[in-house]
């Protein structure tokens, strides 16, 4: 491929956030209800079909076509692997992050005291959206007013997480049954 | 491309990795989303560049394609850090119930074991610690950067046609 289609490729691989962002726009508008971790996951995924797409006409361009390339689409999956991760990462931080609600609750009246955080963010609404969420999306369910684990997804996700942060130096996490 | 690139953007990424992990144990720097950006994206990309400028092992659009690479796995890692960072209250809460098994949690026996502490008083120390809020007569403003953060999640927010605050 000349250095132009190579470029051009880069550009496409590189703008891939856009076209999550994109399908994005349009599955949260169709699926409205669903779970907003569930639609930004599938708009993550179905982002792959636009830039797919755009890099095999620009394979073209070039008289070939991606399969003739299997190094390239092991680089492209790659890249877009790690871009649309980092896209739903993004999105999730909007959706849960509590630094981005504190900094959202400041910015909406100029200035705040601690105190008047706290009051602007109760501790039971930040369980039971949490909580909504986790049965939302299929790893909690409810039985006799009880919260249950019944995926096993996230679980694992964070037991990673709390191995990862010993490997970081930080204090293990602790449930809420005291134990790490 | 050839597989000097994968080499390249991968090794970079794993190098970066390995060095955020020793300056973490040695000691953590206090404002971490500037240590994490400098030891995940602007050492690699320089060093990456002065390496290839010495040797120049293939052309300047693969040193790009390497570049890519490493950023999009920086980037996937850094959007991954908060969670290990903050003591994420969904991976405590997920961690509890998978002690419990079968048995579960009531939403008091969960809700008991944050502390409003947890909730605003940790962040907002991380918030002061990286200069994204400032104290102010009467409490805490948010600086220019933070500002800027905020109305692009407002923004992105109010694209995907969500309106409610998240968090």
């Amino acid at each position: 491929m000349t250095p132009a289609v190579r470029l051009s490729a880069l550009a496409i691989l590189a703008a891939a956030p856009c076209w999550i962002f994109l399908v994005h726009m349009a599955l949260s508008r169709m699926l409205r209800g669903r779970s907003r971790q569930k639609v930004a996951v599938l708009a993550a995924a179905l982002g792959a079909l636009p830039t797919g797409a755009l890099l095999e006409l620009n394979a073209r361009r070039a008289a070939e076509t991606l399969s003739d390339h299997p190094i390239d689409i092991a680089y492209a999956a790659l890249v877009f692997g790690g871009l649309a991760y980092a896209y739903f990462h993004l999105f999730n931080l909007g959706e849960t992050a509590r630094r981005i609600r504190i900094l959202r609750e400041i910015y909406s009246v100029g200035a705040l005291r601690a105190d008047d955080l706290a009051d602007a963010y109760g501790r039971d609404e930040l369980v039971t959206v949490r909580l909504a969420r986790l049965v939302e999306t299929g790893q909690v369910v409810v039985r006799d007013g009880r919260y249950v684990l019944v995926g096993r997804l996230l679980y694992a996700a964070a037991r990673v997480v709390q191995s990862w942060r010993a490997l970081l130096g930080f204090d293990p996490l602790r449930g809420p049954d005291g134990r790490s | 491309m050839s597989g000097a690139v994968l080499v390249w953007g991968i090794g970079a990424f794993v190098i970066a990795l390995a060095a955020h992990i020793v300056w973490w144990r040695v000691r953590r720097p206090r404002s971490d989303i500037a240590a994490l950006l400098l030891v995940l994206l602007v050492a690699p990309v320089t060093l990456c560049i002065g390496l290839w400028y010495r040797s120049r092992p293939f052309d300047g659009v693969d040193l790009l394609a390497a570049l890519l690479l490493h950023v999009s796995l920086a980037s996937a890692y850094i959007q991954t850090y908060p969670a290990a960072q903050a003591a994420s209250p969904s991976l405590q809460i997920l961690l509890g119930l998978g002690a419990r098994r079968a048995d579960g949690l009531t939403l008091d026996e969960l809700s008991a074991h944050f502390s409003q502490d947890h909730l605003v008083g940790a962040r907002l120390d991380d918030l002061l610690a990286n200069k994204l809020v400032r104290p102010v007569e009467g409490g805490y403003a948010l600086s220019a950067s933070a500002t800027a953060l905020v109305r692009f999640f407002v923004a992105f927010r109010a694209l995907l046609g969500l309106r409610e605050k998240g968090g």
